[in-house]
């Protein structure tokens, strides 16, 4: 039974690295991944300049040996400001998609297993929530809360969870139809148990795929609201405020704020094409 | 309580006031709301106008060149952020190709037409000044296209996993049988089923238009909801924001229902 | 002397798989004669399926290729046309129903739609003159042209059904229906895959009857495909027994039954349950279907044969006539 298991996940991971675009995409997030946690850990020890820091180079310098990605109006150099601003959008967008997962898994079985007038509530909640888009959402609940990367967090926290509620929901009914689970209700077993051992190992894949999938949309609009001034404030970098801080430049220094964005719609490529990968192996090994 | 009065209110039309603008909010909605509506659908048309070709042409040329480099293509579409397409639009066809002005609904010198319909395009067709009219298409044209290069991937990605599905399908078999040529085997029966997992999209793309409105408008300066919604925001202007986050809800919920309409419309099944 | 609608000669059909190429038909040969029904049976995988779409030419042409021989309809050799030239002939000449009535009709239109459209392919093909009429008469004559297909097939309430989507309808219906479409473009030869495997045993009944007695109304063949011997009993004219992608017997369908020649025949025979035999067991042929990738210089039944010989082992028994009209591919007999 425990060689099973690890030859089917050593099989996954193999049938994963066939794909091309799974590949590109891992080296993708790997890449920003590592570069994240190197910032978070050594912070600005290693970078070739102080992010912060005016006037290491010529004001609005144009991309050179000395700075990969020039310099902007205040004379920063601005590839620092970049790898330094790394760890805010992934660390946000995956906090953010982990606690979605989690509360929505919690909140999915809870109303599918159920049913009823939780089953009702959940659904009544997750359609007002709906209607509105993320964004908009975040951004009403960032001016109430005042502007900052920890409450940006908090506010897409609150709004993330909806999709994976429904998703959770939809196969945890699914699942409690099957003669299994009516047998485990029967035998009189506890219903958290049932929920641990049974339902929830059977709705993880799905959602783990739809999830990888969302790190990227998550990185989009976290990107847009620090754009819009409601993440970090100034001077401290973040990829979104930069493109909004140099927008103006546009023409005289294009490389300004088109690099930032740039870099954002990177890794939600890397995200996209690593989601893609990991779904394609699950359906090739469900074939095989 | 206080809310009990806001509603009250609501009901009677008035979305309170603003103080910040100095004047009601729902007047600064009526002045605003047009110019999104032009943008959205010019978006909206961009949209169909490229993912739905390409989306078939990908079909047609399935696992070649042709198919992934439009997948490429829309890839980095949608992995855009808001704003990029936007820029990256300015600085070709502003900048360097000096075809399409920088912003703004109108050009400089151009005065207003007079506000019948306040719809800008519509009113300066009804006042027959056709120069006007072209004017503003003109500045419609980069804000919508930034939208749609955004969202179009989606209807192209979903239309061509749909129609390799549909040719394989049985009815496709027996039109063949019947002698049907190739041309009309693919856009009469076909397209036309394979259009139906489209319409589902129908809500993701209203949400991008309206989320990816307060970048685009921003951005180009299109004095649209987006741009007051950005103001609103920097200004901490609370009854605006109530206000146009209320709006926003209800175009959505208002497309979905469009949505639901036209999904009858496409597939019989739902109809009866 | 009339002419034979349908003559296959030789006829052979490949297919590339992941593991290795398949030979689905080796050198097939049959005729079909005018207002005759002619019943291919085998079983799974024996290449009956592809000996239809070869036919009709709707085999798909990335798996399937190295077609070798000849299908010679009223006197042109369908291979030897290219691709347009070829579908000119489907629909108004040769025509093809499937198994699967629920899938084959297209979901979004209506069924008088899907009618009239192979009514006017028909008439695009027959070069009607060009219509000087008014567009009024003309789609009135389609539309009691759609009636009377309908009627033809015993359709009840023909006018309704002509309004309603495919999905309102039952599979016997829907079955019906699709032979109403095909004979709508009066072909001379209608292939029938299948066509009531998917039906319960009474629609089974009913439409087998249907398009025997149809053959002599719009002057039509039909090539019946099955597996089920049961059913080619009912209406053939003619049985053709295939296996492993070759014919190995052919003969009317009284003398077939009443003096089965081949070995893999009398097991078919044995295997049909009959209530009026004493014998209550089932007598099922030994061992399995051989692999089609294999190209091999023997009988390809010897393995499964009770009556093998030394020769069934080293030679490939052609198919020879060795009765009136009964064509056998077995050394027994040759």
């Amino acid at each position: 039974m425990i060689s099973n298991k690890e030859s089917r996940y050593r099989r996954f991971v193999r049938l994963f690295l066939k794909g091309n675009q799974a590949k590109l995409g891992l080296a993708i997030v790997i890449l920003f991944l590592v570069t994240a946690v190197f910032i978070a850990i050594t912070g600005k020890s290693f970078l070739p300049y102080n992010p912060i820091e005016q006037d290491v180079g010529p004001v609005l310098g144009a991309p050179s040996a000395q700075h990969l990605f020039g310099t902007d109006n205040l004379g920063r150099d601005v590839f620092s400001r970049i790898v330094f601003a790394t760890p805010n959008d992934l660390a946000v967008s995956f906090i953010v998609i982990a606690s979605s997962f989690v509360l929505g898994i919690f909140l999915g079985c809870i109303a599918g297993f159920w049913g009823g007038l939780i089953d009702e509530m959940l659904m009544r909640s997750t359609d007002v929530i709906f209607a509105i888009p993320a964004l908009i959402l975040a951004m009403s609940i960032a001016v109430i809360l005042g502007p900052g990367l920890i409450h940006m967090m908090y506010a897409l926290m609150l709004i993330w969870w909806p999709p994976y509620a429904r998703l959770a929901r939809g196969e945890a009914l699914r699942i409690s139809q099957r003669n299994f689970v009516e047998a485990a209700k029967a035998s009189g077993i506890n219903t958290f148990k049932i929920l641990t051992t049974h339902i929830i190992p059977n709705i993880l894949t799905p959602i783990l795929a739809y999830a990888t999938l969302d790190i990227g949309t998550v990185v989009i609009v976290y990107a847009g609201l620090s754009y819009l001034g409601l993440s970090v404030q100034p001077p401290t970098p973040d990829w979104g405020a930069m493109v909004n801080a140099y927008q103006d430049y546009l023409v005289s220094a294009p490389w300004l704020p088109l690099f930032p964005a740039i870099v954002i719609a990177i890794v939600v490529i890397g995200f996209s094409l690593l989601g893609n990968g990991l779904r394609d192996a699950v359906e090739l090994q469900t074939i095989s | 309580m206080q809310f009990g009065y806001y509603l009250d209110g609501l009901l009677h039309g008035d979305l309170g006031f603003s103080v910040f603008k100095g004047e009601p909010v729902s007047e600064a909605m009526l002045q605003t709301l047009p110019f999104t509506l032009q943008i959205a659908f010019f978006a909206i048309l961009f949209t169909l106008g490229i993912g739905i070709p390409l989306g078939v042409l990908s079909a047609k040329y399935h696992h070649t060149v042709v198919d992934y480099g439009i997948t490429g293509f829309y890839l980095a579409g949608i992995a855009s952020p808001y704003f990029l397409l936007a820029l990256f639009l300015l600085i070709v066809f502003t900048f360097m190709l000096h075809l399409l002005p920088s912003g703004g609904a109108l050009s400089p010198g151009i005065t207003a037409p007079y506000p019948i319909t306040h719809f800008q395009l519509l009113d300066s067709l009804i006042e027959g000044r056709w120069s006007t009219f072209v004017d503003g298409l003109f500045h419609l044209i980069m804000p919508s296209l930034a939208l749609a290069l955004g969202i179009f991937g989606f209807i192209t990605r979903v239309l061509r996993a749909s129609i390799l599905d549909v040719m394989h399908a049985n009815y496709i078999r027996t039109a063949r049988a019947k002698g049907v040529d190739e041309n009309t085997l693919f856009f009469k029966h076909a397209l036309r089923n394979a259009s139906i997992p489209v319409v589902t999209l129908a809500s993701i793309v209203v949400t991008w238009l309206v989320t990816g409105t307060l970048f685009v408008e921003t951005i180009f300066a299109y004095p649209g909801i987006g741009q007051y919604a950005v103001q609103a925001l920097s200004n901490l202007d609370y009854p605006s924001l109530l206000a146009i986050t209320l709006v926003f809800a209800v175009i959505i919920v208002l497309s979905n229902l469009a949505a639901d309409v036209l999904y009858a419309v496409v597939d019989p099944e739902i109809r009866l | 002397m009339v002419e034979n609608v349908l003559e296959v000669n030789d006829l052979s059909i490949d297919y590339d798989s992941s593991q290795g190429t398949v030979h689905a038909l080796e050198s097939v040969s049959l005729t079909i004669e005018p207002r005759s029904l002619i019943a291919v049976v085998g079983e799974s995988g024996c290449g009956k399926t592809s000996l239809g779409l070869g036919i009709i030419g709707l085999l798909p042409t990335p798996p399937a290729n190295n077609v070798r021989g000849k299908v010679i309809y009223k006197g042109v050799n369908l291979l030897e046309l290219d691709k347009e030239e070829f579908r000119r002939y489907r629909g108004t000449e040769i025509a093809m129903i499937f198994q699967e009535p629920i899938t084959s009709l297209n979901p979004v239109y209506k069924i008088g739609m899907q009618i009239a459209e192979a009514i006017a392919i028909r008439n695009s093909r027959k070069q009607r003159t060009p219509n000087s009429e008014d567009n009024g008469t003309k789609s009135r004559e389609i539309r009691e042209e759609i009636i009377a297909s309908l009627k033809m097939v015993r359709i009840p309430d023909a006018e309704n059904v002509m309004n309603r989507y495919p999905f309102e309808l039952s599979g016997g219906m829907r079955q019906r229906i699709m032979i109403a479409m095909a004979l709508a473009q009066k072909p001379s030869l209608l292939i029938a895959d299948e066509p009531t495997t998917a039906l319960d045993v009474t629609t089974q009944a009913q439409v087998l009857k249907l398009m025997h007695n149809l053959m002599d109304e719009v002057d039509t063949s039909i090539l019946l495909i099955t597996h089920d011997l049961a059913v080619a009993s009912q209406v053939a004219d003619k049985v053709a027994v295939m296996y492993g992608g070759q014919i190995v017997e052919v003969a009317e369908v009284n003398e077939l039954f009443s003096e089965p020649l081949h070995p893999y025949t009398q097991g078919l025979l044995s295997c049909i349950p009959s209530g009026t035999k004493r014998k209550a067991r089932l007598k099922p042929i030994q061992g399995n279907v051989m692999d089609l990738r294999e190209t091999v210089n023997y009988c390809k039944f010897a393995p499964r044969c009770p009556f093998v010989m030394d020769q069934c082992k080293t030679a490939k028994p052609n198919l020879l006539e060795v009765k009136a009209k009964h064509k056998v591919a077995c050394y027994l007999h040759a």
